[in-house]
């Protein structure tokens, strides 16, 4: 819950600093830059979580990475204002809002689409302009290859789920027969 | 009658003996008649008492056996009603034991018949989930080698055109 509402928090103020939208892109990559970087190197937050290593040093290897990773301005300013502050243990959530939010302004939709096979182009292109026209928003499409599925897809857009493969039709068939009555 | 003829022969013997006799009499008549007399009332007055007593006695036993009579007649009302009440206390009892059998009969006949459906319920559950397991694992390792890549290719087109119809009617 605090997890949340400091990413929320965060995320926005961020959004709010960049004026440009067509930056958002680059300010988002920067930070899930981050955030993989932090998941990969467990010593990275070990690193920051020490209280007994000093700000200073804590400042100077967020620009050293910052550097690494090319991140702009505003992504400089935040981490080390989470380095201050002691919250940039939350940067994972703060990335995830701040996808949201800049979605939001872009008006823009990330849509994760499972199937057994790797989807073609140009089925990847006739999902994205149908859910384009449906949703009238510009479309993301993110594939993966899940072999559970048996055959089919399923596809997910934020909280939405619509299941059409063979896993989810066995099943409700399996639910039919469980709660077949016997006379 | 010849003894008639002499009395002129014994004229003074009759009268001495007259004189003798009532001489004799008012003797008996002062001195021996009284207490003869007395004794005798007393005599009397002590039979008529017994007699009063044993009337009265009599009446008294008459009167005991009437109590007695009475107090046995209600004895043997009692005793009636003691043997009734025993009666209908016995009969109470047994209706009420009989209700109770009856009663606890019906509720072992309902938990028995309660648990025989329970049985049969879990049963039939069991063999549902168990053909439905048995089913969906059929059917999956049959499309897991059945399904080719130009079928799984086919079936991918239909499920986006599935679930694009999905979203549309979300959206609507």
């Amino acid at each position: 819950m605090l997890r949340n509402a400091i990413g929320k928090r965060y995320a926005d103020a961020l959004s709010k600093s960049i004026t440009d939208a067509r930056n958002l892109d680059g300010v988002l990559w920067s930070l899930q830059s981050f955030c993989s970087a932090f998941e990969a190197q467990p010593d990275l937050v070990r690193f920051f979580a020490h209280p007994g290593i000093p700000q200073e040093n804590k400042a100077q290897m967020v620009q050293t990475l910052c550097d690494q990773l090319k991140a702009g301005d505003a992504v400089r300013s935040m981490i080390l204002l989470l380095t201050e502050r002691k919250k940039i243990l939350f940067l994972r959530s703060i990335a995830n809002y701040f996808e949201k939010v800049s979605d939001e302004r872009l008006n823009q939709v990330r849509v994760t689409v499972s199937a057994t096979r790797e989807l073609a182009n140009d089925q990847v292109n006739h999902l994205r302009d149908a859910l384009g026209r449906i949703l009238n928003k510009k479309i993301i499409i993110e594939t993966r290859v899940d072999n559970t599925l048996i055959g089919g897809v399923t596809l997910q857009v934020g909280d939405t789920v619509a299941d059409a493969s063979i896993r989810n039709r066995l099943s409700i068939l399996k639910q039919a027969i469980e709660k077949e009555e016997v006379v | 009658m010849p003894q008639f003829e002499q009395v002129g022969v014994f004229s003074s013997l009759i009268f001495w003996s007259l004189v003798s006799f009532a001489i004799l009499f008012v003797l008996l008549k002062k001195y021996a008649f009284p207490p003869i007399l007395e004794a005798l009332e007393e005599r009397e007055s002590k039979i008529r008492n017994d007699i009063s007593s044993a009337e009265q006695l009599r009446a008294e036993g008459q009167k005991i056996k009437a109590e007695l009579e009475a107090e046995l007649k209600k004895a043997h009302e009692k005793a009636n009603t003691i043997v009734q009440l025993a009666h209908d206390e016995a009969k109470k009892n047994q209706d009420k034991l009989l209700q109770e059998t009856q009663a606890k009969i019906k509720q072992m006949q309902q938990e028995a018949e309660y648990e025989i459906q329970s049985s049969r319920n879990k049963l039939f559950n069991d063999i549902r989930n168990y053909a439905a397991e048995l089913t969906v694992a059929s059917v999956e390792k049959f499309l897991r080698k059945r399904l080719d890549d130009q079928t799984s290719q086919e079936l991918i087109n239909e499920s986006i055109d599935e679930v694009i119809r999905s979203m549309e009617q979300s959206a609507n």
